[in-house]
């Protein structure tokens, strides 16, 4: 596999940001509306997946918000997928900081019920094991929960996550199995 | 990396990778390591964990429509408010709500609100308790009150700083 020319390959949807991303800088509100069309998907997942369904709505504007906030302090340096992924993990890490006491509270039994509606599961083993599941990977080192949500929730392939994070396929895949297995500590 | 890699644990990424694209692309529900790869059978035990408790999620319209058109609204917002303490303390006392605001940051401007209406209402209390004759004899008379009232109005006070600056 050629992975240099994976690292030199320019993505036509970063070609695209990238445009979108001058147009709202001259105040152009549809390309505004384009970049967020663009990313709410990926962003939605990623939120509903780590937040109780109570608060996915807020924590998802929130995240544009902050994005539309700073869009004149993002250089370019970095992909605007992955920028955008490093606000939303500081906007659901504010909100676990913000919201501590009251998950404590009431997270278990709240999710219980929105697992059930998600995914038509009834068991409450398996609705336990999930939480229990999150919680955990709200432990593990940022970059280990990182790799997990890229491939999980994300979707993307290995391959794809080698190119985002500038790494070759096998370290790649050497820290998704070490991001397991500190999972497998975490989960006992 | 702290240690090096060994030619198990390649071979455990590499398998443990395969399985998981075969998990994703195929939902596939079992574990495929042998019996005597204990390492790999708990780590593939892991991934499918993992994998079922990621909630099949799309967003539907109405919901994306409805953040989107408070997203407009909070860029029309942005580019046409400039924010400065001035607007930021009218924005306070209107009572129509400018712009998107957050679950939290509407329970802090209702905070700020509430702490600054004591406050307004202490500081007319003061100089009407000044007129009142005292009561002979008893210790709430005019100098306790105005005292009592003082204190309420520097906890208001305070009160009300504190969510102002944690809304900045």
């Amino acid at each position: 596999m050629n992975q240099e020319a994976d690292k030199n390959f320019t993505n036509p949807s970063e070609v695209q940001d990238k445009e979108l991303l001058r147009r709202i800088l001259i105040g152009d509100q549809e390309a505004f509306s384009q970049l967020y069309t663009r990313h709410l998907n990926t962003v939605y997942k990623r939120v509903a997946y780590l937040i109780p369904e109570n608060d996915v709505e807020d924590v998802t504007q929130e995240i544009f918000i902050a994005m539309m906030r700073s869009l004149k302090t993002f250089k370019g340096d970095s992909k605007f997928s992955t920028w955008l992924r490093v606000i939303t993990n500081r906007q659901i890490a504010n909100y676990y900081r913000k919201n501590k006491q009251t998950l404590n509270d009431n997270h278990l039994d709240q999710d219980n019920i929105q697992f059930s509606r998600k995914t038509g599961s009834t068991t409450r083993e398996t609705q336990d094991r999930r939480i229990f599941i999150q919680q955990s990977l709200m432990e593990v080192p940022d970059h280990y929960r990182e790799i997990i949500l890229l491939r999980f929730v994300d979707g993307l392939k290995f391959q794809e996550i080698a190119v985002l994070q500038d790494k070759s396929l096998d370290a790649v895949k050497s820290v998704f199995r070490r991001a397991i297995e500190a999972m497998r500590k975490e989960l006992g | 990396m702290s240690k090096g890699l060994t030619g198990n644990d390649t071979f455990i990424d590499e398998q443990l990778a395969d399985f998981t694209d075969q998990v994703m692309v195929d939902q596939a529900g079992e574990i495929t390591a042998p019996d005597d790869e204990d390492t790999l059978r708990e780590l593939q035990t892991i991934v499918l964990d993992i994998h079922r408790s990621v909630p099949q999620v799309t967003i539907d319209q109405e919901l994306s429509d409805r953040i989107h058109r408070n997203l407009i609204q909070a860029w029309q917002k942005e580019i046409h408010h400039k924010e400065t303490l001035i607007t930021r303390i009218t924005d306070i006392f209107s009572l129509r709500q400018t712009g998107w605001q957050s679950a939290t940051q509407r329970r802090r401007r209702a905070a700020i609100q509430i702490a600054l209406a004591v406050v307004i209402v202490l500081v007319v209390l003061i100089p009407l308790t000044q007129t009142q004759e005292s009561l002979p004899g008893t210790a709430f008379g005019d100098t306790g009150l105005t005292a009592a009232i003082i204190i309420l109005l520097i906890i208001g006070s305070i009160s009300a700083w504190f969510w102002w600056r944690r809304g900045k």
